[in-house]
């Protein structure tokens, strides 16, 4: 395994992020959405970043990517990405770096793709933009290898018809083809099977697994539902109200849970396997208007002593690749 | 919770001072209206009295916008034509209105044959080219107020229908019609309390821009010489009858294009702001304040 | 109204084949409920072609009891017809046919006034608090009108009724004179189901209530509904997509693929032991925090078909991995097992429906 490990570079760092922050004002409001996000990701892993809306974890995605959604703006911070550093890059060549190094799978397939035009044009579309010289027959034969790589059946057939011919779980598959077209070394998915039905998501999960052992291929995986990421990622981040409250391996961080929002969460979604009543965290979504002086979490907490309303807790170190943010470790 | 009427007016009366834009359209249509209103006690000068010695005068104290080509007093014109220019588009609102909501709502929340029978007659109501109505109307009624008022009201009647069928049949949609008719509601009160108050805003921001439209439609039927007849006055008709003198006396031309401009202008001001004040959330702010 | 007392409980026992221990009152009773959409197309459609009018049949022969004061969970993917079944069930969808018979009424063919009289007994929770509230009524006038019109308690009461409402659901009676867009999702839930419980109902039936919300709120509404139901002894028809979901709240669970039912029983043996395919494929595709492999034993091929032209014989054939000569000719009846029926001809060709394959 370790062996395995070392050829593949499983431990090295393919994405380095470091304090990144990100603000939304609207007129006098500014709202933190990601307030000092810090992490890694390692070539060929898969990532899981979980948290409610407005916990920041599409946003952190944008950001990486420079595709913030006005009025938002990227205030702080660095994401290295093979020695250089995002942020800092010209919007001009930031395009060269979107597609063939790093891609982003949406929520909703439908309104990712354009309606108007066959879904092999479309993926054909993502090969002109980052190979120019290529002629259209080897497109057209690109298409047809990218489709079957995602396993949609009949692949030339297919790729004649419109986006709305296709049921929800083909076209959530043609729009990975389509991020996937220029061998990016990053896929993020941002929820990408929230709007798929339960067999849909299962399958186009093992979809996403297999291309990312096949391509070695590193996947962030942002999603609400932490029992999906528990079962199909190596490492989960928590966030909340725009900070990684705690990071583990997926066993690690069910087992040895440290964060009091993370032992919420867990405690309060339900689980086949399990009998035991669930138990709401009290109160609402942290509202993020006003930087919290303290835990961004310490008004719904149990546990929050004082130092958590004044002041905010550093990521420490609890176990093995298992870091948490709260004062009582 | 139950407000009082005052103090929802009250309430109303700060939204709109809220909004700027709306209080500018507000105090321009209140200047017009009462110009419209009290034309006669406010005119210097007969509009219709013909003075042969002051043909084409420059503005002066005398006369503040000047006379025109039969001597008569600009200003008194002016006003003597605001009473048309702005009653007959207020007319028009109000018999779309009264003709498109109703049918509007039918259409909409009943679907089936009314709804056939309605967007079939307003489809081939639209069809008609307004010019060509106009026309034909006036060879038949021979020109005049009514003329222009049937026109226009043919005109902007099948437009509000279709708007206001195209919001109920997306109201009757929303769950929460349903959840009135598992609440217990008749069918009447879920047409009356929660379709019809949900298609006032889009609906009042139609009826700005009718009546903006008519304001410049009945300028332009009275400038083809269909509308209102001389020697009574509509700020279009007055455009029309100086439009000869445009190169020598320019201000003539100016003075009641600007009027219709103004008008307008001021309507969808207060259109704009209307349109905050009947959304809930925008109330919500102010209560906050 | 109370001429249309149809049957009595035992009757209705007796028909569905499915027996309780402790013999509880039935108080819904679906018996062969469809539900058909015409699918019209344009006028010049229907003048130049000679094809027959397309049907939508999204809840095609369906039945099942309802035992007071249990909850069944109407379970299934998008499209099934579980939203549709709730709906025709509270007269928001008239049913094509069969017989909907609520403590002893029927309800499949009554009018608008007699349904509306009825609804002071069955309420319905909607899916998307941010679309079934009125954005202009507050929530008092939103309550108010469901007590003044269902006659719950005299006018004077109503204003001191609506503040305990808003305790009942957990929000403050203050709240009460605000709009709909100053709530949160989960709050205007709870607005949602106090709107339910100003009637009193017996019954109330909730569309996927936890699915616009965030998992931590999600799991406030859940443990709300099922203390209201143990404090208030409500019966419950939950329609969920969420399999877990239907673990923690419900006790009886239908599973529905294309408008009919799968597998009908008690939660814990159907989803211990599912003896469908479908019910199977399910669970399996399941997230579970538990077994961190994702190794399914049941595949689904393809997607759902097109509910205008369902397939014949069983309506899984074309996915079902497992189908057989008989499953693309033959619709299968239901199968007794234990604590649960399930339509699969599985469960017949086998003696006691036991088969390692599936049920391992």
């Amino acid at each position: 395994m370790n062996e395995q490990q070392l050829l593949s570079g499983k431990n090295e760092r393919i994405l380095e992020v470091s304090n990144l922050k990100t603000c939304f004002v609207q007129g006098k409001k500014t709202v933190w959405a990601v307030n000092g996000v810090s992490f890694y990701l390692k070539r060929g892993e898969m990532l899981g970043i979980v948290g409610e809306s407005g916990s920041g974890k599409s946003v952190t995605a944008r950001s990486i990517l420079r595709i913030v959604k006005s009025p938002g703006k990227i205030m702080d911070g660095e994401v290295i990405y093979e020695g250089v550093d995002l942020l800092k890059v010209p919007q001009r060549k930031m395009k060269k770096y979107r597609g063939n190094h790093l891609a982003m799978v949406f929520q909703e397939p439908l309104s990712a793709l354009n309606p108007s035009f066959t879904i092999g044009w479309q993926i054909e579309e993502s090969y002109k933009l980052h190979e120019k010289q290529s002629s259209h027959k080897k497109r057209r034969r690109q298409v047809i290898e990218m489709l079957e790589r995602v396993r949609i059946p009949d692949p030339e057939r297919r790729a004649r018809e419109y986006p709305h011919q296709f049921s929800g779980g083909m076209r959530q598959r043609a729009l990975i083809a389509t991020a996937l077209a220029c061998r990016p070394a990053v896929l993020f998915a941002d929820e990408p099977t929230t709007a798929l039905d339960v067999t849909v998501q299962a399958d186009i999960m093992d979809l996403l697994g297999e291309l990312q052992r096949d391509m070695n291929l590193s996947v962030v995986l942002i999603s609400h539902n932490l029992n999906l990421v528990a079962q199909r990622c190596e490492r989960i981040i928590v966030m909340y109200a725009g900070t990684i409250v705690e990071t583990a391996g997926s066993a690690e961080l069910l087992n040895h849970t440290c964060h009091p929002y993370t032992i919420g969460l867990l405690n309060s979604i339900p689980d086949i396997d399990s009998e035991a009543r669930l138990v709401a965290i009290p109160g609402d979504i942290a509202d993020l208007t006003d930087e919290p002086e303290g835990c961004a979490f310490a008004p719904r907490c149990g546990k929050a002593m004082d130092i958590c309303r004044k002041c905010r807790p550093q990521m420490r170190t609890v176990g093995q690749e298992h870091t948490c943010a709260c004062h009582l470790y | 919770m139950k407000e009082g009427f005052r103090s929802k007016l009250r309430r109303s009366f700060l939204l709109v001072l809220r909004s700027k834009k709306a209080c500018i359209g507000a105090v321009m249509l209140l200047l017009i209206f009462s110009a419209a209103l009290f034309s006669e006690q406010l005119m210097p000068y007969d509009p219709t009295k013909v003075v042969a010695k002051e043909l084409l005068a420059e503005p002066s104290a005398e006369h503040w916008f000047g006379t025109d080509n039969f001597g008569r007093d600009l200003f008194s014109r002016i006003l003597a034509g605001a009473r048309i220019s702005v009653g007959i588009p207020l007319l028009v609102v109000a018999i779309s209105l009264c003709v498109g909501i109703p049918l509007g709502l039918l259409a909409g929340f009943y679907g089936g044959k009314v709804d056939s029978i309605i967007v079939g007659v307003t489809n081939c109501l639209l069809c008609f080219p307004w010019i060509l109505t106009t026309l034909a109307l006036a060879t038949i009624m021979g020109g005049g107020t009514d003329v222009v008022l049937i026109a226009l009201g043919i005109g902007f009647a099948p437009e509000l229908t279709r708007l206001v069928r195209s919001i109920t049949l997306s109201i009757r949609e929303r769950e929460y019609v349903d959840a009135a008719v598992v609440a217990g509601e008749k069918k009447s009160s879920v047409l009356f309390r929660y379709i019809l108050p949900n298609t006032i805003a889009p609906v009042v921001i139609q009826a700005t821009l009718i009546m903006s439209k008519a304001v410049l439609e009945e300028a332009a039927i009275s400038y083809l010489g269909y509308g209102v007849q001389p020697p009574h006055a509509s700020w279009g008709l007055l455009l029309s009858d100086y439009s000869n003198y445009i190169w020598k006396h320019p201000l003539m031309c100016v003075i009641p294009g600007l009027a219709i401009m103004l008008l307008v202008l001021a309507i969808n001001f207060f259109g704009d702001g209307l349109r905050d004040m009947l959304d809930p959330r925008y109330k919500g702010k102010v209560n906050k304040q | 109204m109370e001429d249309k007392r149809m049957f009595d409980g035992e009757q209705a026992r007796a028909d569905s084949g499915w027996q309780t221990a402790d013999g509880s009152e039935v108080l819904l009773s679906v018996r062969d409920l469809r539900v058909h959409f015409p699918v019209r197309g344009s006028m010049l459609d229907s003048l130049f072609s000679k094809a027959k009018p397309q049907v939508v049949k999204a809840v095609d022969g369906v039945s099942f009891d309802v035992h007071r004061g249990s909850t069944l969970a109407l379970v299934g993917e998008s499209g099934c017809g579980k939203t549709t079944t709730g709906r025709a069930l509270i007269g928001l969808n008239r049913p094509t046919s069969g017989t909907i018979v609520f403590d002893g009424y029927r309800i499949e063919s009554m009018d608008y006034e007699a349904l509306q009289r009825l609804r002071r007994k069955m309420q319905f929770v909607f899916q998307d608090p941010y679309s079934s509230l009125n954005p202009r009524m507050t929530v008092y006038t939103t309550l108010e009108r469901s007590m003044l019109l269902n006659h719950v308690c005299p006018k004077r009461e109503i204003r001191d009724r609506a503040a305990v409402l808003m305790k009942t659901v957990g929000l403050l009676p203050d709240q009460l004179s605000r709009y709909p867009h100053e709530f949160s999702g989960g709050q205007r839930q709870r607005i949602s189901i106090a709107r339910a419980l100003a009637v009193e109902p017996e019954m109330i039936i909730a569309d996927e209530p936890t699915a616009a919300l965030d998992v931590s709120i999600q799991c406030q509404v859940l443990n709300l509904l099922l203390e209201l139901k143990e404090r208030l002894g409500l019966t419950m028809i939950f329609i969920t997509h969420d399999l877990s979901v239907v673990n923690y709240i419900a006790d009886t669970v239908a599973v529905m693929y294309l408008g009919k039912i799968m597998e009908f029983g008690h939660t814990k043996s159907v989803f211990r032991k599912p003896g469908h395919p479908y019910t199977k494929a399910l669970l399996d595709a399941l997230p579970r925090r538990k077994a961190l492999d994702t190794r399914r034993d049941v595949k689904l091929r393809g997607s759902i078909p097109s509910p205008l032209d369902p397939p014949a014989g069983c309506a899984l054939h074309p996915r079902c991995p497992y189908a057989s000569g008989k499953c693309a000719v033959q619709a299968p009846e239901f199968v007794q097992r234990q604590g649960t029926k399930a339509a699969c001809h599985l469960l017949t060709q086998t003696e006691n429906g036991e088969r390692s394959g599936l049920m391992a």
